[in-house]
């Protein structure tokens, strides 16, 4: 308290410390930073990889969750999940946030104790590394524990395999997300997107979720709000929402007032082979682009109305950089382009549109490993181009390559499907996708939804 | 460990700063803020070792002066605020004359010290738009030693300003498992050599209406260069090493001839005039060389960072200011028109820039001796007003697809200093 009276003294001099500068607005190319994985809640739950069996940890019978709107509601070891405090089920190492880590022996994220880190909190001990509260049963422990040998630790369930007296209290459920479409709305980030069960991944619709940080977000309504609809596109214009989507027939639309009650659908483009849509209003009109044949193609007309010319306005070949050479950018050969996502985009005066797209290709030259080359094969990037809104078929290509492609371990390259940017308010932009491996068979290995931050980490 | 791609090629290139010493942006004193600097044919004393180090020998007396200056910058990207650290520090000139023989000698040192740091070395990312010469224009120490002899109507003046460079003679860090145990290991030698530029000056009293005065400095920089070398051994894993090679330069403060001019057409009023050159060609590439060279089990393959040529353009600019005094009083105004060297930007680089108007005022008093002051104490204030222009850049599409930046705004300074004599 005697610091106050210093510091004031100090403010009115001007020598108070002040907030660093931050960090410029972004181009929206790069550099990203990589913001993890998307929390995307349906009710209590979490939509986890389509693949992955339901996670969650055992609680006793009688347990019951406190509401939360963030961690710092929650005990020493709980975190706000989908809206209620509990310890935090983990599969992999993504799926805790730092400085908590997946502690995989009891799929829990745990804080780390000992020399040099910080101590645990009241009431808690450092058993093996990690903070850990003492009971005497498990209504000592916190919500997601289990008392064992007078320790409160996780036990992961996958809907089974809890102890008589306990329920398995589940946070994440399979489900399989595609082509997300996010929108700035005030302070909050509206994100509409395919979801469909995983088993059965043909069964898609349109759902819609919101958030206020744009990483946690809660599915609302709780069902769909397209149905038998895929890879939704959304357009505000005088309050009026409008979905640009795909389904059997063709591109449609659909109208709605508050963005939840969408009106009848009315094909705009019919036609099959037309996917993941993307549209913006410039100039007075709608311009559309979406995937075809492996290529970006494009359509315009009014809002709401007919597409009229639709054309490829960017195949594969005109898409790859340099020539492979090791040592330079390059991004060749590219064999598929999908999933656009366009953004009006630039300061007042010089709006361009912002293409962002999917490419499936080699950016990389061989890698080595243990002194053997190794080589790195083709996978989905995200790939670059803009127009100006009075030419959007001209697109112009980034020439420095993909401008996002995560690595892991320095060598493994994992596909990022369904790129969709937002530019926030305050410059920042923030670039979703799809998390996704391959091999030859099957074609892909869905993952869950991972977002990228454009804001520099200098300040 | 999760990165893209991007941080293994584009996040290595990075941007440096460059800016005209801080002293040039703030002045050295409330009177020289208060005329936009347009003092060098004017300035005595403790003040002139800034602006012409000849006028240090023309003092009569010791004096110290102190000042405090502020600038606020309320500068946009985008339309958007660019978050610029406001500047605060403090002036301190000492200038001690001597005559011997008839004639007049004297010495003194300028000192500015920022309130928050020494120095501030910020490398942004090359594409991202940012002010590359404001952002941390006076973000550093200013230190000048300077001489000076007075003959006649004619007065020299000799000086250096100083600063460091940042060298690492030893920076390695060994990090791995050695027998299951995590290892970390530093060793650390970096050594902050002096860097001198030169100062001179000559003042010319041709009439007793008339003053001229001719001032050079030379360029200057913080000069950073790091070898950064990680030796990692984890066993089965990774091991190797992995080098990381800088070599920046920031606060690159170019070389500047002025030519300065005062006229008394009254005694009670003076007007003065300075016009700089300053060598803005010779930063070179404004762009930090940074390389990695990697020797590990396991190696990704890496892309050449890029870097363009500054070509920064030299510059001209002119100042003029006037000085009243009527008693104790002393009114003083300036204005000036700095143009910017940043050439037009559509390339892969993205400093924002814009020619500055500048103007400027400030009041003065000095009290005279009475029974408790032996000698003269000025007081001074001033305020002053910096437009950059605006400027929508818009991006070579070849280069940069869809890139384009806007920028601007005012940069506001107020300053305050007391010249006491002993």
């Amino acid at each position: 308290m005697k610091a106050i009276p210093l510091l004031l003294v100090l403010a009115a001099c001007g020598l108070a410390p002040e907030p660093d500068g931050s960090a410029g607005p972004s181009t929206g190319n790069a550099p990203w930073r990589d913001l993890g994985t998307v929390q995307v809640c349906l009710g209590e739950q979490s939509l986890g990889p389509p693949a992955a069996p339901p996670g969650g940890l055992c609680v006793p019978q009688a347990a019951a969750a406190i509401e939360c709107s963030a961690d710092d509601d929650c005990a020493s070891r709980e975190l706000c999940v989908c809206g209620r405090c509990t310890v935090a089920y983990c599969a992999v190492a993504s799926d805790c946030i730092a400085p908590r880590f997946c502690n995989f022996a009891q799929h829990r994220c745990d804080l780390a104790c000992g020399p040099g880190k910080p101590a645990c909190a009241a009431g808690e001990q450092c058993l093996g590394g990690v903070c850990r509260g003492r009971c005497l049963d498990s209504t000592d422990c916190q919500l997601g524990e289990v008392c064992e040998a007078n320790v409160c630790i996780g036990d992961d369930c996958d809907g089974t395999g809890c102890l008589a007296g306990e329920r398995c209290d589940l946070q994440r459920v399979p489900q399989q997300v595609l082509e997300p479409a996010p929108v700035v709305a005030g302070d909050r980030i509206v994100l509409y997107l395919e979801l469909a069960p995983p088993g059965l991944p043909e069964a898609r619709a349109v759902w819609r979720a919101v958030s206020s940080d744009g990483i946690r977000f809660a599915l609302d309504p709780p069902q769909p709000v397209l149905e038998t609809a895929r890879a939704p596109s959304i357009v505000v214009d005088a309050g009026v929402t409008y979905a640009y989507f795909v389904d059997a027939v063709g591109l449609n639309v659909a109208s709605s007032p508050d963005g939840i009650s969408f009106g009848s659908r009315s094909t705009v483009l019919a036609g099959s082979g037309i996917s993941a849509p993307s549209a913006v209003l410039a100039g007075g009109q709608v311009i559309v682009y979406f995937a075809r044949d492996g290529a970006i193609a494009m359509a315009t007309g009014a809002l709401g109305g007919p597409l009229v010319d639709p054309r490829t306005v960017l195949e594969p070949r005109a898409a790859e950089i340099g020539d492979g050479t090791p040592g330079t950018a390059f991004w060749t050969p590219i064999t598929e382009l999908a999933s656009p996502h366009v953004l009006l985009s630039g300061p007042d005066g010089a709006r361009t549109i912002h293409l962002w797209f999917s490419g499936f290709g080699t950016e990389s030259a061989p890698g080595s490993k243990f002194g053997m080359e190794e080589m790195i094969p083709p996978n989905f990037s995200v790939g670059f181009a803009a127009a100006e809104p009075s030419d959007p078929g001209a697109l112009a290509v980034w020439p420095y390559g993909p401008v996002a492609d995560r690595v892991d371990e320095f060598l493994t390259h994992r596909d990022e499907l369904g790129p969709a940017a937002i530019e926030t308010a305050n410059g920042e932009f923030r670039l979703y996708y799809v998390d996704a491996t391959h091999d030859a068979t099957p074609a892909f290995t869905l993952g869950r939804l991972g977002v990228f931050g454009s804001e520099p980490a200098r300040n | 460990m999760r990165r893209t791609s991007l941080g293994f090629a584009l996040s290595l290139v990075v941007a440096s700063t460059a800016a005209a010493d801080p002293l040039d942006e703030l002045g050295f004193g409330a009177a020289a803020t208060g005329m936009a600097n347009a003092r060098s044919a004017v300035a005595v004393g403790a003040e002139a070792i800034h602006l012409d180090p000849a006028g240090l020998a023309l003092a009569e007396r010791p004096e110290l002066l102190v000042g405090w200056q502020y600038a606020h910058d309320r500068l946009a990207i985008n339309g958007d605020d660019a978050d610029l650290l406001d500047a605060h520090g403090t002036s301190l000139g000492l200038a001690i004359p001597v005559r011997i023989s008839g004639v007049q000698l004297g010495a003194g040192i300028a000192l500015y010290l920022p309130d928050q740091f020494l120095a501030r070395i910020q490398l942004a990312p090359i594409s991202e738009p940012h002010y590359v010469r404001f952002e941390s224009a006076s973000h550093r120490a200013v230190v000048e030693p300077a001489v000076a002899i007075a003959i006649g109507d004619w007065a020299f003046g000799a000086g250096v300003s100083l600063l460091a460079d940042a060298r690492s003679r030893e920076l390695v860090f060994d990090v791995g498992v050695v027998g299951g145990e995590k290892q970390g290991d530093a060793r650390l030698d970096i050594a902050l050599p002096v860097r001198i530029a030169p100062l001179a000056g000559v003042r010319w009293r041709p009439s007793p209406r008339v003053e001229l005065a001719a001032s050079f400095r030379g360029e200057l920089s913080i000069d950073l260069d790091l070898d950064i070398v990680a030796n990692i051994e984890v066993p089965n894993v990774v091991t190797g090493d992995a080098t990381v090679s800088l070599r920046s330069v920031s606060y690159f403060t170019p070389m500047r001839a002025t030519l300065g001019t005062a006229i008394h057409p009254r005694p009670d009023l003076v007007l003065t005039a300075d016009v700089t050159w300053e060598r803005w060609s010779a930063l070179g590439s404004g762009v930090p060389d940074l390389r990695v060279l990697l020797a590990l089990d396991i190696m990704p393959p890496l892309v050449e960072s890029m870097r363009e040529p500054a070509r920064f353009r030299d510059i001209v600019t002119p100042r003029v200011g006037a000085e009243w005094r009527t008693g104790a009083l002393r009114l003083r105004a300036g204005a000036g028109y700095l143009p910017s060297p940043v050439p037009s930007q559509t390339g892969i680089t993205s400093f924002a820039d814009g020619a500055r108007v500048l103007a400027t005022t400030g009041a003065g008093i000095r009290i005279e001796p009475n029974a408790i002051l032996a000698q003269p104490i000025d007081l001074d204030l001033a305020i002053a007003w910096q437009h950059v222009a605006r400027a929508l850049v818009r991006k070579d599409a070849e280069l940069q697809p869809g890139g384009a930046f806007s920028s601007g705004g005012d940069i506001l300074q107020a300053s305050a200093s007391a010249t006491v004599r002993f």
